[in-house]
């Protein structure tokens, strides 16, 4: 059950991948006549097909990965892993299906901006969170806490 | 300002029928929109900076509870929905190339594309939460470990029955060779005729176990079944796990569902012909929203479904 999961993101990718192959030769070959982005006004940038099957494509094969290393067992680098590669996936999904990469910098500073204080929240929490552990959660039995549920 | 109007006004020629009268150009208009939007989506990160901040402080105090709810979750169904969302992605990105072209049918078409893929998803997601739910593993007080504990005790029953059958097996059958072929053919569901004492009792435990077998295959009367259950010892405060889990894919959920809903308003407004390759804001501004789902669910996926 668990090769089926990881077999059938891995089949997607190479489907999407043969995908982009066969729609970026096509392009080529049509490229001298339809230059489409040039007839554009300027405003926004537009993204050919080609361009977004390969990040789709990439974005396939990076889920791949975080699925496949989740089979192994790293210890405490297997969260950093994961994290590091959704960051990945999450920035290749700003810049190209988001357009931050042919926006004004500004709307990048903006949503850069509001992860960094995410950072600060989460980290600063961490420093403090289990100060106040021993008066929010009694450490007995079950019943306890099952009465405290409602409440947390 | 009123000269500037006065100016563009004058000048006829670029003055576009989509022009807010405060705007110098198309291009402002459409860079103050974005970035408008983006400030949007920077409230949206942080309103799901709260619950990834509960996720981060729950896991560092218990992360055994964690290790366990998570076996509860389908890693299947998790990575089927991502690659929904992802090529759902594709697709709004591709309806808002079309609508900057201007192509409206295709625009249509690639709406609609979006739309069953969000529609897709929350089909996945409510298989799954029903699943949880049958299983009694709601969220916050309604939480009911009764299913999982009557799991566990037919596990255990299970477990001695299984050593008591291979006691039987080697205490009885080993000295006598013989013995042992009508044995081994009642455990392949073949009721046979026991050539002595001994083996009877043997046969019969044997034959006890298969009508246990075929009452759990029958008796779903469990709501959860033993084999759905983690290896792994369960540690205290289970629930917390499955709070965490139902409030970050569930306000993730509601966000696709919103999304669903903003596909239907700009499919309205492109059949009403509002969108043009001069104006086609909605839709971008539509696609940003959208592709924000997506980047949430990119981060949800690994931290709830692939913890080990």
């Amino acid at each position: 059950m668990n090769l089926t999961v990881d077999w059938l993101i891995l089949a997607a990718a190479i489907a999407c991948f043969l995908l982009a192959i066969v729609v970026t030769l096509r392009e080529m070959k049509a490229a001298p006549a339809a230059s489409e982005p040039e007839e554009h006004h300027g405003v926004g940038h537009i993204s050919g097909p080609p361009l977004l099957l390969w990040i789709l494509t990439s974005l396939l094969f990076l889920t791949w990965i975080t699925v496949a290393v989740s089979y192994i067992d790293l210890g405490s680098m297997n969260v950093i892993v994961a994290i590091a590669v959704a960051t990945v996936k999450a920035s290749i999904v700003a810049l190209y299906f988001m357009h931050l990469r042919y926006d004004r910098p500004f709307n990048t500073v903006i949503i850069l901006s509001s992860f960094l204080f995410l950072g600060v929240f989460i980290s600063f929490a961490l420093l403090d969170g289990s100060e106040y552990l021993s008066e929010v959660v009694p450490s007995s039995s079950e019943e306890t806490v099952q009465f405290k549920v409602g409440e947390g | 300002m009123s000269s500037e109007n006065t100016q563009q006004h004058g000048d006829g020629s670029d003055h576009s029928p989509f022009l807010a009268h405060h705007w110098d150009t198309p291009k402002q208009q459409f860079e103050a929109g974005k970035l408008g939007m983006w400030l949007f989506l920077a409230t949206e990160v942080l309103l799901f900076g709260g619950l990834f901040c509960w996720y981060t402080i729950a896991k560092s105090h218990n992360p055994e509870v964690f290790q366990y709810g998570h076996h509860f979750l389908d890693k299947k169904w998790g990575a089927i929905n991502t690659m929904v969302l992802l090529f759902s992605s594709l697709t709004m990105a591709m309806a808002v190339r079309e609508s900057q072209l201007g192509r409206t049918k295709r625009l249509l078409f690639y709406l609609a594309m979006t739309f069953l893929c969000g529609a897709g998803f929350m089909g996945i997601k409510f298989v799954e939460y029903t699943k949880k739910f049958d299983e009694g593993l709601f969220p916050g007080s309604k939480f009911s470990y009764q299913n999982v504990i009557d799991a566990e005790d037919e596990r255990e029953e299970e477990k001695l029955k299984e050593e008591r059958l291979a006691q039987a097996d080697s205490v009885f059958v080993v000295p006598a060779p013989t013995a042992r072929e009508p044995v081994e053919r009642s455990t392949a569901k073949v009721p046979a005729a026991p050539p002595s004492g001994l083996a009877t009792q043997v046969a019969e435990i044997h034959g006890d176990g298969h009508g246990d077998d075929s009452g759990h295959e029958e008796g779903s009367s469990l709501p959860l079944a033993p084999s759905h259950l983690p290896t792994i010892e369960r540690p205290r405060d289970v629930h917390k796990f499955f709070s965490v889990y139902f409030c970050m894919t569930g306000l993730h959920g509601i966000h696709v569902l919103i999304g669903m809903g903003v596909m239907v308003w700009l499919s309205v407004l492109a059949v009403r012909g509002r969108f043009s390759s001069d104006y086609f804001t909605p839709v971008d501004l539509g696609g940003l929203y959208w592709h924000l789902v997506d980047l949430i669910w990119i981060y949800l996926f690994p931290l709830l479904y692939l913890v080990e």
